[in-house]
């Protein structure tokens, strides 16, 4: 059984790099979408059981696109993936549900990130 | 008051009793002559009547005709004034007889005779009462129209005395009652008659001397009043056994009392209360009763509300028409108000002098003719190094204390044009040779009677790094600012770079599935091309990528340090122990790279006995001091020549309300232009790759910025360097641990 990922980042080679590398490990399925907005339709098509947000985003930004996956239904977990460093003076993760080991900044070991994902998924 | 007689009065009566007498008089001498005149004509009558009758009768008596005789005599006696008739012929024989009986005022007797021949008597008496009647009538007469007279006179007396006397003496009356009741402005009173007109000038005139004199008198009075009154000083009048007997507002207001009345009525009048010293108002009379003058003392009163005030009081002493003592006229003057003034002109003197002689600031005073030095302070000695006696009577030239001679001629000049000199850099020459960096300003001054320039000198060496690590600080703070706008978009192409890298990693992995399937299905030997990778080196390359990558990262990061303030992380510390990791870390972190063992180095501890905890960040407090030792210990290992007993010594020093922590190593030290730069954030002195230049930014940072402590460095080139940390105190109490370690 494939976990279901979801990236959403509006840099392409960031998320075309991520969805590569997660891609190689075979219990992934890796979506990815370059906005908040894009990635809920898609994710209302088909639920996701992950997913990795940058909080900058084109439109509606991370922290409310957790929000809303939440209130929705369509998505149980999620990873902060962002370059901005000062992140915690706006946004509160743990009213979002989340940990410090949830948030990644950028730039960040790959494989640090994947041991948290499957930690996730398997803890669910 | 014994009833007064009326003048008016006495006079009308007189003048009623004159005429009275004068009326009585006249009257009397008239009746007199009037009954004179009635007895006279009654005389005649009776001649007339007897001469008629012995006429008549001579032929009846010689025809002794007795009828005829009696009617004739009857027709006579008929009359009323007849009273006895009486005929008698020759031989005496009566022919008629008539008698009333009556008193009777004349009888006269005649002889009838015919031829010469006596042929009868006549005997005729006329009665006196018609005559009395008719003189009563005349005296009632005569009496009342005297009367009336009199009584007309008395009246008309009075009424032309009321008329000439009273009115004018009202009305001079009234002119003198005015005067009586203050009123000298009377006009003309009317009275028109000559009699009267000297004394109504001499009234009118007397009242306007009166005027004359009353106004000058009330002048000079308000005159003196308004002295009195308005005098600052009391104005006191007393009897010499104390009694107050006059005193003015001023006098009232010096003892707290609301108006002059109110102090009059105070004390019973009595003046000894006011004296503070009961004896004292004794001692005074006695000396003033000995001197010929007036005499001023000091002395201290009591107000109304019993506070004390000094006064001066001069007094003299006024004696009676006898020569004895009897009044004490003075005034008080209240010079509480000029001695705390004086005592303020003391204190204030004092504290410029101490001002002066404390001030933090070098001051000097010279004379302007010859530039001797008259007075200097204890900073001037304290920081040329010149005491008093060695300065004062020198010159600043001769003390060497101007090191540019140009400088000494700008001073002269500007003083002498426009007297003023306004921080001006000035570099001072001190005892031992040193310079220091001042900022002169200078204004001349009055001492005595010689013109002096008075200098002040700051010494700014301090301000100036001040001001230069402000300038550091500022530079970093802007770092820290760019570093956070850029640190996002950074961050993301590194991250691109991070990814892709690991994915080149992985994918040319020879044992990852994924890659062996690929492999295969495209007839690569996957081992070949691992060989291939090792022999061209590629597996380097991207592991070059991947640290370039982490440590650009890691610069980013520590630029953004400066734009953080610590997040009240804040605990109570116990800097030892934090110091002592920071050493154990700096021992672990023996690298190759880093080229030096910190286990080489000997640390040093000294540590002031009961050493405070202080309330701080640990981790970054623990992340300062790494970086000091790290690059002490990387100074020390590059020195060339190679430093024989490299050690470090750490200071931690209590003061009232901060702590002092050094950081002191014996290394080859920094030359001026690196210790200028040594906080700059960039600037490094290591090889690139070994040091982000960083470090010590990052450190001044967290000093001054999240923890409002300061950091400073001192260092010589050859003999090592110094850091010093200063941490403000806040929460107070020992530390409670036994001892500090001393030479671990």
């Amino acid at each position: 059984m494939h976990s279901r990922l979801m990236i959403i980042d509006d840099e392409e080679h960031i998320r075309s790099a991520l969805a590569c590398f997660l891609e190689d490990f075979e219990d992934f399925h890796v979506r990815s979408a370059h906005s908040a907005e894009l990635a809920l339709q898609e994710l209302q098509r088909e639920q996701a059981d992950l997913c990795i947000v940058d909080i900058r985003l084109p439109a509606m930004n991370g922290p409310e696109f957790i929000r809303v996956c939440r209130e929705q239904g369509l998505c149980r977990h999620h990873i902060l993936h962002t370059g901005s460093t000062d992140f915690r003076r706006y946004v509160d993760i743990e009213t979002l549900g989340m940990c410090d080991d949830d948030v990644f900044q950028k730039p960040c070991d790959s494989m640090v990130m994947l041991e948290r994902i499957r930690k996730v998924l398997r803890e669910s | 008051m014994a009833s007064r007689k009326s003048l008016f009065r006495r006079l009308s009566l007189s003048l009623g009793l004159l005429s009275t007498v004068i009326i009585l008089v006249v009257s009397t001498l008239v009746f007199f002559f009037l009954s004179w005149r009635v007895g006279n004509q009654m005389q005649e009558r009776a001649a007339n009547t007897i001469t008629f009758l012995a006429q008549a009768l001579e032929t009846p008596f010689w025809a002794l005709d007795r009828e005829s005789a009696a009617a004739v005599a009857e027709a006579t006696s008929m009359d009323v004034n007849v009273g006895l008739l009486e005929l008698r012929d020759s031989r005496g024989e009566e022919w008629f007889g008539y008698n009333t009986g009556n008193s009777l005022f004349i009888i006269r007797e005649a002889e009838v005779r015919h031829d010469g021949q006596v042929i009868g008597f006549i005997r005729l008496g006329l009665e006196d009462s018609v005559r009395q009647k008719s003189l009563a009538g005349i005296g009632l007469a005569g009496g009342g129209i005297a009367l009336l007279v009199i009584i007309a006179q008395y009246c008309l007396a009075k009424r032309l005395l009321r008329h000439y006397f009273q009115q004018p003496f009202a009305a001079l009356d009234s002119l003198v009652g005015a005067y009586a009741r203050g009123n000298y402005t009377q006009v003309d009173p009317g009275v028109y008659y000559t009699e009267f007109e000297p004394l109504v000038n001499a009234f009118l005139g007397m009242g306007q001397t009166i005027e004359r004199q009353v106004s000058t008198l009330a002048e000079s009075e308000e005159k003196y009043r308004v002295i009195f009154d308005n005098s600052p000083v009391g104005i006191f009048r007393s009897t010499l056994d104390g009694e107050l007997l006059e005193g003015n507002v001023a006098l009232g207001h010096m003892f707290g009392y609301s108006s002059r009345e109110d102090f009059l009525a105070s004390n019973g009048l009595r003046v000894e209360p006011v004296y503070a010293d009961s004896s004292a108002r004794e001692a005074y009379l006695r000396e003033l009763l000995a001197s010929p003058k007036a005499l001023s003392r000091e002395m201290k009163f009591v107000r109304k509300d019993g506070m004390y005030f000094e006064g001066v009081l001069t007094a003299s002493i006024q004696q009676d028409a006898d020569g004895r003592p009897v009044f004490l006229n003075g005034v008080v003057e209240d010079v509480s108000a000029r001695k705390q003034a004086e005592e303020r002109l003391r204190q204030s003197e004092e504290k410029f002098s101490r001002l002066f002689r404390l001030s933090p600031d070098v001051i000097v005073v010279m004379n302007m003719t010859e530039g001797r030095i008259v007075d200097v302070n204890e900073a001037f000695s304290r920081l040329t190094g010149f005491a008093y006696h060695e300065a004062v009577g020198k010159t600043a030239q001769e003390l060497g204390l101007y090191t540019d001679p140009a400088m000494r001629e700008f001073v002269r000049r500007r003083m002498q044009t426009t007297g003023q000199i306004d921080n001006v850099d000035f570099s001072l020459g001190c005892k031992d040779g040193r310079t220091i960096s001042c900022v002169l300003s200078s204004q001349l001054l009055t001492v005595g009677d010689e013109s002096c320039v008075m200098a002040v000198l700051r010494d700014v060496t301090e301000f100036k790094r001040m001001q230069e690590l402000m300038i550091q600080s500022e530079k970093m703070i802007s770092v820290g600012g760019i570093a956070a706008g850029v640190a996002h978009e950074i961050n993301n192409p590194l991250g691109i770079i991070m990814v892709s890298s690991q994915n080149l990693v992985q994918r040319t992995r020879p044992d990852f599935p994924k890659n062996i399937e690929v492999a295969e299905n495209i007839g690569l030997d996957m081992n070949l091309f691992d060989r291939y990778m090792q022999v061209r080196g590629l597996y380097d390359f991207v592991k070059n990528i991947q640290d370039a990558a982490v440590r650009a990262a890691d610069i980013i990061r520590h630029m953004l340090d400066f734009s953080r303030r610590s997040e009240s992380r804040r605990t109570t510390c116990d800097l030892r122990s934090v110091i002592k990791r920071a050493t154990h870390l700096a021992g672990n972190d023996f690298d190759l790279k880093k080229s030096y063992d910190f286990k080489q180095i000997e640390i040093f501890w000294e540590c002031d006995d009961n050493f405070p905890v202080v309330s701080c960040t640990e981790t970054e407090i623990e992340q300062v001091f790494l970086n000091l030792f790290r690059n002490a210990a990387q100074a020390m290992a590059s020195a060339q020549p190679q430093i024989v007993e490299p050690r470090i010594v750490v200071r931690m020093k209590a003061e009232a309300d901060r702590v002092v922590l050094e950081v002191e190593d014996n290394g080859p030290g920094m030359p001026p232009e690196v210790q200028r730069r040594a906080f700059e954030p960039f600037f490094t002195t290591k090889p690139p790759g070994v040091g982000t230049g960083l470090g010590l930014s990052v450190s001044y940072f967290i000093i001054t910025r999240s923890h409002d402590g300061q950091m400073r460095l001192e260092s010589r080139p050859g003999q090592g360097t110094r850091f010093i940390i200063e941490l403000p105190l806040s929460g107070p109490g020992p530390q409670k641990e036994d001892e500090c370690i001393h030479d671990s």
